[in-house]
């Protein structure tokens, strides 16, 4: 069907801006690197042992910067008590537990912009500190700049697999997920609306503009809106004492579970406490 | 992870996703270069030290996958990797009928079996784990016998998943007489999860569905009772493909667009 084929290749589009989005930090990184002067470069080999140490000390420098600022900030997490002022490494830990929950969550989570941005940042400047160091000739510099790499990578593809994951499902669902626009960022807003009018524009061409009956035209109806199923299986660890009600209307009851257990059981019923935070989901 | 993609790249993206968790990791190893200053990385909790050829430093197992492929470390062996441990947890697992309990990194909570060993317990990521040792032993020379460790690996998995496997059987059954149930798999590790977890939600939800279904028909009809009903889909459950009663052209609709 030649519609369907433009269809596809529009909503290629659209998803190619949202990658964009991502892929942003890189193609800044890369003008930055144009700009340097061949001046600096014959310094950096002059004084080869002294420069890279400054560059990671300055790295490690605005990282503790950072971290000071941000200290008043912090939320009383107890897993902070035991690191030491590496802000990095708490945000990195967030986007962790943010990911495992989004992957294994039948529904479409808040999304936590603040942290997503603290990310973005963070793999910049490592970005930016990578290309400092790949300057420099000498093995131990590169095994550095290798390794920094790595870790930017990794946290680089939990990002992308979230925001990934998001997207499929604002993809599965589109009529349902216009009522919970707030908990998107603006550019998967963006999306939305760009796929739902595509969706809307592909369903009016094949089929309902044919239908006889207006009544049965209306996209809108309760019945036509597709949502998540909410009562989807989930593994989820309990991390607090909690109660779940897992009774039928004819006999109810409650079974209580203690931390560090794994269940298998219906999101619906332990939604509520997802929320509180007293069960994480399993991926 | 979809519907759409086919069971098995399900559980392919997720033994990738959960090996990419089992590499953050903290291992220690035994580097062979000197580096004075500190590095800053994002995914260690504490900052990855300053280096000094022999003494003994911890790093997450991706750096030290890294730094082993360069010859520029030895990875010391993980504790619950020594043969004996591996064969006291196997034998635990092929004389008890409950899994032995997993530990997971991140929190300090464990469960503790009736024998009140300490030492009986895996690690969550264990398979990820073991798998990366176990090849990364033969690349270096302090081999400690490999093949041994490898071989109990695999057949505590086997066991494990045997396990798990008649227990959601159980399962099965017991969610025909109440949909709505809540299981304990205590000591479940991220290998079983992976490898399971894409079946038993799909079959349950499958299971859950027709079983809905049949009850909603029993009681339009009001001809048979419930539990033959159930009886009869159970059989009708290979061939699921999400039947619909509903003949409006609505439900035509929805299905030309799901």
């Amino acid at each position: 069907m030649a519609d369907l084929s433009n269809l596809l290749d529009e909503v290629d589009d659209a998803l190619g801006e949202e990658e964009d989005e991502v892929e942003v930090p890189n193609t800044q990184i890369a003008s930055y690197e144009d700009n340097e002067d061949s001046d600096d470069n014959d310094d950096n080999a002059d004084r080869e042992h002294v420069e890279l140490p400054a560059a990671l000390e300055e790295f490690e420098q605005q990282q503790q910067g950072y971290g000071s600022e941000q200290e008043k900030h912090d939320e009383a997490d107890q897993d902070l008590v035991e690191l030491e002022t590496n802000e990095n490494h708490h945000y990195y830990v967030k986007l962790k537990r943010l990911w495992q929950q989004e992957l294994a969550c039948p529904e479409l989570l808040p999304l936590d912009e603040e942290l997503v941005e603290a990310i973005s940042d963070q793999i910049e400047r490592q970005q930016a500190v990578i290309d400092d160091m790949g300057e420099e000739p000498g093995d131990i510099e590169a095994l550095l700049g290798s390794v920094l790499k790595v870790d930017c990578d990794r946290a680089q593809f939990m990002l992308s697999d979230l925001l990934r994951m998001r997207l499929w499902k604002i993809q599965e669902h589109p009529l349902h997920m216009r009522d919970l626009v707030d908990r998107m960022s603006e550019s998967e807003f963006e999306f939305l609306k760009g796929y739902g009018q595509l969706f809307e524009g592909y369903m009016r061409r094949t089929v309902l503009d044919h239908v006889a009956k207006d009544a049965l035209k209306n996209l809108d109806e309760p019945e036509m809106i597709d949502k998540p199923d909410l009562e989807q299986f989930v593994f989820v660890r309990v991390k607090e004492t909690s109660e779940i009600d897992i009774g039928t209307e004819d006999e109810p009851s409650i079974q209580q579970h203690d931390p560090g257990t794994t269940l298998i059981t219906r999101y619906n019923l332990v939604r509520e406490l997802f929320g509180q935070g007293k069960v994480e989901l399993i991926l | 992870m979809s519907s759409r993609l086919g069971k098995q790249n399900a559980i392919e993206l997720s033994s990738f996703r959960s090996a990419f968790l089992a590499d953050d990791s903290l291992v220690t190893i035994i580097p062979d270069f000197d580096y004075s200053h500190d590095i800053p990385l994002m995914s260690a909790s504490t900052k990855v030290g300053p280096f000094r050829a022999g003494i003994p430093t911890e790093v997450p197992l991706w750096f030290a996958l890294m730094l082993q492929q360069r010859s520029l470390c030895s990875l010391k062996v993980l504790d619950w990797l020594a043969t004996e441990n591996l064969t006291r947890v196997k034998q635990h697992e092929t004389t008890q009928t409950t899994l032995t309990p997993t530990t997971s990194t991140t929190t300090s909570t464990t469960t503790t079996t009736n024998d009140s060993d300490d030492t009986t317990t895996l690690p969550f990521y264990y398979a990820e784990l073991g798998q990366r040792f176990v090849s990364a032993k033969s690349h270096s020379q302090a081999a400690q016998a490999p093949k041994a460790s490898r071989l109990l690996l695999q057949d505590i998995a086997q066991v494990r998943l045997d396990k798990l496997r008649q227990q959601f059987q159980q399962l099965t059954r017991q969610q025909m007489a109440n949909p709505s149930i809540c299981v304990a798999v205590p000591g479940i590790a991220s290998a079983e999860l992976a490898t399971l977890k894409p079946l038993i939600t799909q079959a349950l939800n499958d299971q859950r569905f027709l079983a809905t279904s049949a009850a909603a028909d029993a009681a339009v009809k009001k001809k048979q009772p419930v539990e033959d009903s159930i009886v009869e889909s159970q059989s009708q459950e290979e061939s699921v493909s999400g039947n619909n009663n509903n003949n409006t052209l609505r439900s035509r609709i929805r299905r030309l667009r799901g």
